[in-house]
């Protein structure tokens, strides 16, 4: 037969002992039913009644006691599996409680311990009543249900758990029973008060279940005096913050709200018992008095560490002096918090991990009529280049009849406006798009086709759902912006997840195809020749150099730039520099004017007034080359296949440096020289520009997207 | 392999349902946009209205609303008491 262990610590408890012990032995389980005592002294008979009621004694001395350390030994001692422990003035309920804390247990296999409600006694006072049922009705449904609790180990669950862990950890060993299982892996722990809600705490952290069962009832409650009540408190929540890190919150607002809420709360029990009127008086002072002596021992209790020995000795109800913090290593509660960043900018990619495919819904391969287009941006500032593009190619889209929307992929929360406000943004200073724009992806519904527009924003597009196709508009080779670091090791991841790639420029479609393995296709981009007027050499300032001095994107070399102007203006100290395109401002060894970010209009009159202009991009061919192609200026750009390739078959249209100061300072000085050559060369500059136009690059675009549909992956 | 449609009726006839999946994409896609920025904005006016300055101005805008209107507020605050007695 097995066995269930009752277990009780004594002291001195005659006064319901008997009454404990006759409604133990009246439990109806369908096992032997062992109980055992521990006695630290009794002088009043408790032994005696216990013996009465065949209870197994163990004597030990006052000294030895203490609530952890006993209890362990009582485990120690029990012979059942399931361990059920009261104290000597918590009277079961009715004869089912026994069944009732079993059957917490076979709830599931990971229970490690059960607890039940405790209901007043007849003569406590209407707080303590009012106190206890609203205190077991935060369980099981109001309290009427079992209730399982286990510890969510999500991010959000263990952040849900710190906030409020007595939700999860609450336990009293006035009446609870433990599984022997659990107890050999979280005993108890030898702490002076609270062992309780300590050993509760590290069974939920421990990955056990923890029940309560609302017919494991048991009959116990305290009256005090109120001083002796205010001193019970201290103790309590003394212990709460040595164990759960609890500080009662305070403050002349927030706590003259909460003795109004306890109050109010004993009001409506009242009310629920009859009272009305002016009977609620009395009963509503006395309550008054006792909230406020269990607010500031709760208070004082909970930063009882500030206190001096002596004051916390003469503040407790048992005389306990002490205030030692118990910290679990490694527990959860415990962990510093100091440097954790609940925004943390690359918590995309870890979840992108493991690889997946690309989720795509299947479909039969129709690409006819007009497509559902969802395009994912990063965040932008006014003047961007890349996001520029983007934005005339959805405008492109939606001059064909397709349908577009803009998401925002925000990595680090940066972005503090609406989508509403972000679409302003974007028609009043990029191009007065229709698509509806949104400052996240969590109203993302579906889309024909879903389109990553940056590496960061490809992680999230790989598993948007509801897409027949998912596409990358690469404009540049990403990986390279970056030197071999953690970010460019997931710009590289960005290839490798399947996509079907639009590329800027056949270069960059070839890299995708011939390193990565990729399917590419390719655009080039227009120029705004409307903007971009074409200037002949009339009204051109001899000596003017313009030079596009971004520093702050790496890839666009200023540094080399300016340092052959530098070598240019060593040679020739007549010319002028003004530098554009910078917020962060250029300096340089010799005279030069920033200007700034500024507007394309006043860029372009900029371009007519200039005599060479010098732009450099590593990874792409710069759209600045074109706007100051099609305004007529003689351009100097970096030799290298991404300008080779995108510059095509055309024979001469910009003037080609290599890699050194002294190369570029050269061609400035060519072009300087030579204005004829310069001013024809810019004439087959200005007739490519014109060739390639924001309507070919939105046809190149539609072609690449309809094919893409048309052959389902 | 592509599928289309077998006769220049079918094609019309899908070449509008098309249209009209789009047409309510686009609607879904405003109605969406809609929600998200009433969201927003009651999230700035909660964050606002949570801020350490808000509640620091609270006795100004009290007296404020006092002198502007006595009457209207004296029977706002007996409203909200008959509300709460109500709800009791």
């Amino acid at each position: 037969v097995s066995v269930v262990t009752v277990a009780i610590p004594v002291l001195n408890g005659a006064r319901y002992l008997d009454e404990v012990l006759t409604a133990v032995r009246a439990q109806r389980v369908d096992r032997e039913v062992e109980i055992l005592i521990v006695d630290s002294g009794s002088t009043d008979g408790s032994l005696e009644i216990a013996r009465r009621h065949w209870a197994i004694v163990h004597e030990i001395p006052a000294s030895q006691f203490s609530h952890g350390g006993t209890r362990n030994r009582m485990m120690e001692l029990a012979r059942g599996e399931h361990v059920a422990f009261l104290t000597q003035d918590a009277t079961p309920a009715h004869d089912g409680w026994l069944a009732a804390l079993l059957e917490g247990f076979a709830q599931a296999d990971d229970v490690g311990a059960v607890f039940g409600p405790h209901e007043a006694r007849p003569d406590a006072s209407h707080m303590i009543k009012s106190e206890m049922e609203r205190h077991f009705a935060s369980w099981g449904n109001g309290g009427t249900e079992i209730d399982v609790q286990r510890l969510d180990s999500s991010p959000e669950g263990i952040e849900a758990y710190r906030e409020f862990p007595g939700q999860l950890t609450f336990l009293s060993d006035v009446n609870c029973a433990v599984a022997r299982s659990a107890w050999e892996q979280v005993p108890y722990r030898e702490v002076p008060y609270a062992e309780d809600q300590l050993l509760g705490r590290e069974l939920v952290e421990a990955g056990f279940a923890k029940v309560f069962h609302p017919e494991a009832r048991v009959v116990h409650s305290h009256d005090y005096p109120p001083l002796a009540f205010f001193r019970r408190y201290f103790d309590e929540f003394r212990s709460l913050r040595e164990v759960l890190g609890f500080r009662q919150p305070w403050g002349p607002r927030q706590t003259m709200r909460d003795v109004r809420g306890l109050v109010g709360a004993d009001r409506r029990w009242l009310r629920a018992q009859g009272l009305t009127g002016m009977e609620l008086v009395g009963p509503l002072l006395v309550s008054g008095r006792h909230h406020v002596g269990r607010m500031a021992g709760s208070i004082i209790g909970t930063r009882a560490n500030r206190l001096p020995t002596a004051l916390r000795r003469a503040l407790s109800l048992e005389g306990r002096a002490s205030f030692t913090p118990y910290e679990i290593p490694g527990g959860l509660l415990e962990r510093d918090e100091a440097n954790v960043d609940r925004n943390w900018p690359w918590e995309f990619v870890r979840k992108a991990y493991p690889r997946r495919p690309i989720a795509v819904e299947p479909h039969g391969g129709h690409a006819g009529g007009p497509l559902t287009i969802a395009w994912v941006v990063p965040p932008w500032s006014v003047g961007s280049g890349g996001h520029t593009t983007i934005f005339r190619l959805v405008r492109q889209m939606e001059q064909r009849g397709h349908r577009c929307s803009i998401h925002l992929f925000d990595t680090g929360n940066k972005e503090r406006r609406s989508g509403g406000e972000l679409r302003r943004e974007i028609r009043e200073h990029f191009v007065p798009i229709e698509a509806t724009v949104f400052r996240d992806l969590d109203r993302f519904t579906g889309a024909d086709v879903a389109i990553a527009t940056e590496w960061r924003t490809a992680f999230p597009v790989r598993d948007l759902p509801h897409c027949r196709e998912k596409v990358y508009l690469v404009q540049d080779d990403e990986p390279q912006f970056y030197a071999t670091s953690s970010l460019s090791i997931w710009a590289e991841e960005s290839y490798h997840m399947g996509y079907r790639c639009i590329a800027y420029t056949p270069w960059m479609a070839d890299i995708l195809r011939t390193r990565w393995n990729l399917e590419a296709s390719y655009f080039e981009c227009g120029t705004d020749t409307d903007v971009y007027e074409f200037a002949g050499e009339e009204g051109r300032e001899p000596g003017l150099v313009v030079v596009y001095a971004r520093g702050e994107t790496e890839r666009r070399a200023v540094e080399l730039a300016l340092a052959g102007l530098a070598t240019a203006f060593e040679r020739r100290p007549q010319i002028q520099v003004v530098a554009f395109g910078s917020s962060l401002g250029v300096t340089a060894p010799f005279p030069l004017r920033d200007v700034g970010v500024r507007p394309p209009t006043e860029l372009a009159e900029l371009y007519r007034r200039a005599s060479v202009g010098l732009v450099f991009s590593l990874t792409t061919h710069s759209l600045v080359a074109q706007e100051m192609m099609a305004s007529g200026l003689p351009v100097v750009e970096l030799e290298g296949d991404n300008v080779a390739s995108a510059l095509g078959e055309s024979g001469d249209l910009v003037e080609l440096a290599e890699r050194t100061p002294d190369s570029i300072a050269g061609a400035v000085e060519r072009l300087l020289d030579d204005r004829e050559g310069a001013a024809a060369m810019t004439r087959r500059a200005r007739r490519f520009v014109e060739e390639r136009t924001w309507e070919r690059a939105g046809d190149q675009v539609e072609a690449a997207l309809l094919d893409y549909l048309a052959r389902p992956r | 392999m592509t599928t289309g449609p077998s006769s220049p009726d079918d094609g019309a006839a899908l070449r509008e349902a098309i249209e009209e999946r789009n047409r309510l994409w686009e609607e879904l896609q405003r109605k969406n946009a809609v929600e998200a920025d009433l969201e927003y904005w009651r999230q700035r006016a909660s964050d606002i209205e949570r801020s350490r300055w808000w509640r620091a101005g609270f006795p100004l805008r009290y007296v404020k609303r006092f002198v502007k209107d006595p009457a209207g507020m004296l029977e706002g605050r007996a409203d909200a008491i008959r509300r709460r007695r109500r709800g009791a």
